[in-house]
């Protein structure tokens, strides 16, 4: 346990705080492609205060759920959020989202990395038996990095999304623990 | 279809507000079998007192327009079988997600649920203009998937292993019917 669990190769993930991460939020909510990917909720530039607001809002989630800055172990720079929660406790079921919200990130191996460190959260610490998520079946980059971590596919929700006249699938996957375990133990 | 069609009354049933004076003490009932809990949720189940049950009455008026719940009821005496509601509603991608039952295993196999669902999805698809309606349960609800399945929902995501109950455990089911299937019907 030297290391602290909430530490990957190359991000670490951490509290928001609310005074400085909000502004750098507020200028990713101009990226409209980020925003699509990230979410179905319809694109919108929001400022730093309605992204603290947002945050404040978001206080009443379940025992266990954790929203999360996704910030560089180089230079300690906020790249993207993280978010564990839709918990079921008596089930053990957990749903994971996250985004990079600085474009020069993507591609790169820090959502991958960011991913392995949630699901070592939701795995070691909530005791979850699974963890599940949804993505957009055009995003071909987030669905390579969520196989990368072990995610396998479990279905297709049909024309989910409604996007610039085009009707896309929604993606939905998962992880179970001993998947999860079992990659862990054949990468050590 | 005339716009005249009725949309709230059927042959057997009818969609109707709820009412809560009326259906708390029968709704009640229901929160008392467990076999009926477990089909309709993954919360913990637990009985409900009418006092609770008026209670989530007045939760769902309040959030009247987020969600489209109707009590169903059958025309014959007017009395509570079951709900039907819609909600989880995307405007913008014209998605819901549709949740019915009928209390009673005495009012089961007997027609009501298929029309009343037959009159929901006409709402869903003809009054809200959605796209896609999709609906959740579990792979121990064998009867449920059959009675989605008939009326043209396919499944779509299987969620391995996502619900605990009695000891082992149970895939999650998702299924959807898109409105272009709905009307080739």
């Amino acid at each position: 346990m030297g290391v602290s669990s909430w530490q990957g190769d190359l991000v670490w993930l951490g509290a928001i705080e609310s005074e400085q991460d909000a502004a750098i939020v507020a200028r990713w909510s101009r990226d409209s492609e980020y925003w699509r990917l990230r979410d179905s909720a319809p694109a919108r530039p929001i400022t730093a205060a309605q992204a603290k607001r947002d945050w404040e809002a978001d206080g009443g989630r379940a025992a266990g759920a954790v929203f999360l800055a996704i910030r560089t172990l180089v230079e300690d720079r906020l790249i993207g959020t993280a978010l564990l929660d839709g918990i079921g406790w008596p089930h053990g079921f957990g749903w994971l989202g996250i985004g990079i919200g600085e474009r020069e990130f993507w591609g790169k191996g820090y959502g991958t990395d960011a991913v392995q460190v949630i699901l070592r959260y939701a795995f070691t610490e909530l005791n979850l038996w699974r963890v599940s998520l949804s993505v957009l079946a055009t995003n071909a980059r987030a669905i390579r990095a969520y196989e990368k971590c072990g995610f396998v596919l479990e279905g297709r929700v049909r024309g989910l999304a409604h996007i610039d006249g085009e009707r896309i699938d929604e993606v939905f996957m998962g992880i179970l623990r001993e998947e999860w375990e079992q990659i862990r133990h054949a990468a050590q | 279809m005339s716009i005249a069609n009725q949309l709230f009354e059927g042959e057997l049933i009818r969609l109707a507000p709820p009412d809560p004076e009326r259906d708390a003490d029968t709704e009640s009932a229901w929160t008392h079998d467990p076999d009926y809990m477990r089909l309709i949720s993954v919360d913990p189940i637990r009985p409900l007192s009418a006092a609770q049950v008026k209670k989530n009455y007045e939760a769902i008026e309040k959030d009247n327009d987020k969600q489209f719940y109707f009590a169903i009821r059958a025309m014959a005496d007017d009395r509570l079988i079951g709900f039907a509601k819609l909600d989880g509603i995307s405007w913008t991608h014209g998605s819901a997600r549709l949740t019915m039952a009928i209390g009673s295993t005495a009012d089961r196999g007997k027609g009501y649920g298929r029309e009343a669902l037959q009159m929901i999805l006409r709402y869903a698809f003809g009054e809200l203009n959605l796209y896609r309606i999709g609906a959740w349960t579990f792979e121990y609800n064998e009867r449920g998937l059959r009675f989605l399945q008939k009326a043209g929902f396919q499944v779509e995501v299987r969620q391995r292993q996502s619900i605990h109950r009695d000891g082992r455990r149970w895939d999650g089911i998702w299924l959807g019917l898109l409105r272009s299937e709905w009307e080739s019907k």
